[in-house]
């Protein structure tokens, strides 16, 4: 839980940064990341601070070049990688 | 991470055909100047070409063992230090790739090639390219048809990468390991 409110934070914060807007009502887990808000930058910027908070980036740890599409995905995959689980 | 920029003058066959599989899917046609399916034959016809091409070179990008787009540099002109650029992605690949790879590029072209003018071509409705190539500090110069037609100076780009979301993408590039080969 706690990992995901921060997600939600530094997602929420990459928004403002990037002068996008959420384009749904709620971040939940059954939203389409690509259709969230954030372009392809955003996403760049949002794991590269998650990566300064957190000091992983999963995307660098896991074999495939898979993305997950929903930001419930997301989360699930900063879970998985968590080195400090 | 590591990111491999293949020169498609050195692409074997099997690599050849996999560019093309992904160039010829509709989302990205739709989305080129010539938008029509382009046959085995001629692309491999265009790739021997390529070898005698100074103004154009196309970069296929490999992440974890697989090809997953393409990056171009069009119109080199080292006299007047200009050119054209421009990329394509499979679909539901990882987004931070093209980001990484738009900042790899820009910079290399502006600094690596000393161009001091890039310029870029995007379908007025691809309403996310624009708004992409917006975020890097293009700005529209003119349009033809139903083309933006965009630019940054080398000036600029220096400039830009004073941008807090800039600089975290520079630390990025910083990080991950890349080649052109």
């Amino acid at each position: 839980m706690i990992l995901k409110n921060k997600i939600k934070e530094i997602y929420l914060d990459v928004l403002e940064q990037t002068n996008s807007k959420l384009l749904v009502e709620e971040l939940t887990a059954d939203v389409v990341l690509l259709q969230s808000g954030l372009d392809s930058l955003g996403f760049a910027i949002l794991v590269a601070t998650l990566e300064d908070e957190l000091d992983y980036d999963p995307f660098t740890m896991m074999e495939d070049a898979v993305y997950p599409s929903t930001f419930g995905e997301f989360v699930e995959i900063y879970k998985r990688f968590n080195p400090n689980k | 991470m590591n990111i491999i920029f293949k020169n498609f003058i050195n692409l074997n066959n099997e690599e050849k055909i996999n560019i093309l599989d992904i160039r010829n899917t509709d989302k990205i046609r739709i989305n080129m100047k010539s938008n029509h399916i382009i046959s085995t034959n001629i692309h491999i016809n265009w790739i021997e070409k390529l070898k005698e091409d100074k103004n154009n070179i196309y970069y296929a990008i490999i992440y974890k063992d697989k090809i997953c787009g393409a990056i171009y540099i069009n119109d080199i002109n080292l006299e007047d230090k200009t050119s054209s650029w421009g990329l394509y992605f499979k679909q539901d690949i990882n987004p931070i790739l093209s980001s990484l790879c738009t900042y790899i590029i820009i910079d290399k072209i502006l600094n690596e090639m000393n161009i001091q003018r890039l310029t870029l071509e995007v379908e007025k409705t691809n309403i996310q390219a624009y708004k992409f190539d917006l975020s890097f500090g293009f700005e529209i110069y003119d349009t033809i048809n139903n083309y933006f037609l965009m630019d940054i100076t080398k000036q600029k780009w220096e400039k830009n990468k004073n941008i807090a979301y800039i600089k975290l993408l520079e630390k990025k590039v910083n990080k991950i390991q890349y080649k052109f080969v």
